[in-house]
């Protein structure tokens, strides 16, 4: 698939929450998400919708993981600071994210990480994993 | 041209006006109080800004992200540093794509800015 043939899914509340991916050339989606409070959406269901719409092209996903300046909420960087704060393995954190668990219910259960994360246990500020099928 | 499936409309009036605000040299946070502004979104709205700057500059989602962890912050020259260089790169399609479309050259300020 040629760069420009680059496919965009989006869909908003009247709010301005809900999710915005795309999927590029070598099959991989890369997607942002608001929902939780303030959403008329469930997250799920919009993660759900966006990878019926991509359907069989995805080869895998890539999950973009940041803390902004102010640290503002991040469900997958939250959590894996939450679960490496008190021991738990970076790579078995990852696995049980939201991004993760939603995937692997889709058949993406393969997950590496890409680069070397920021930060140390409990105070990640840089995350970037693959899932794959 | 990107193949796109959204639900999301994407008004060219305010791609326009990204434009020729770009061409006049505003940078990344005039370019999001547009977008917020003319959809009448408040100063959090995140995902629509995205969306806009992806379809204004032909930029990818990759590419438009960082906006989202500087969005209510004043780290504006570390956002301009990296989204400007961004939108100059792509500057020539964007132009042409918008003197092709709905605008004119007098429209997204072509001839005022240079």
């Amino acid at each position: 698939m040629a760069k420009d043939m680059a496919q965009a899914f989006s869909w908003f509340t009247p709010e301005g929450k809900g999710i915005l991916g795309e999927l590029d050339d070598d099959g991989v989606v890369t997607f942002a998400i608001e929902a939780g409070e303030g959403s008329s959406i469930r997250g799920t269901e919009m993660f759900n919708r966006m990878m019926a719409f991509f359907g069989d092209s995805v080869r895998s996903i890539h999950g973009v993981w940041r803390k902004g300046h102010l640290g503002k909420a991040s469900a997958n960087i939250d959590k894996v600071n939450k679960l490496t704060s008190a021991g738990m393995t970076l790579e078995d954190a990852i696995m049980v994210t939201w991004t993760v668990s939603r995937a692997r219910k889709l058949g993406f259960g393969r997950v590496r990480l890409l680069g070397t994360p920021v930060g140390s246990p409990g105070v990640y500020t840089k995350i970037d994993v693959l899932i794959e099928r | 041209m990107r193949k796109s499936g959204e639900q999301a409309e994407v008004r060219p009036d305010v791609l326009r006006e990204m434009h020729g605000l770009a061409e006049r040299g505003a940078d990344v946070r005039e370019l999001v109080h547009l977008v917020q502004g003319r959809l009448g979104y408040g100063e959090d709205v995140l995902l629509p800004v995205l969306l806009y700057f992806m379809k204004a500059f032909d930029l990818d989602l990759l590419e438009v992200l960082p906006i989202r962890e500087w969005l209510g912050t004043e780290q504006d020259e570390d956002i301009n540093k990296q989204i400007m260089p961004l939108i100059a790169r792509n500057r020539d399609r964007w132009v042409r794509e918008s003197t092709q479309g709905n605008g004119t050259a007098m429209d997204i300020g072509l001839t005022a800015a240079k």
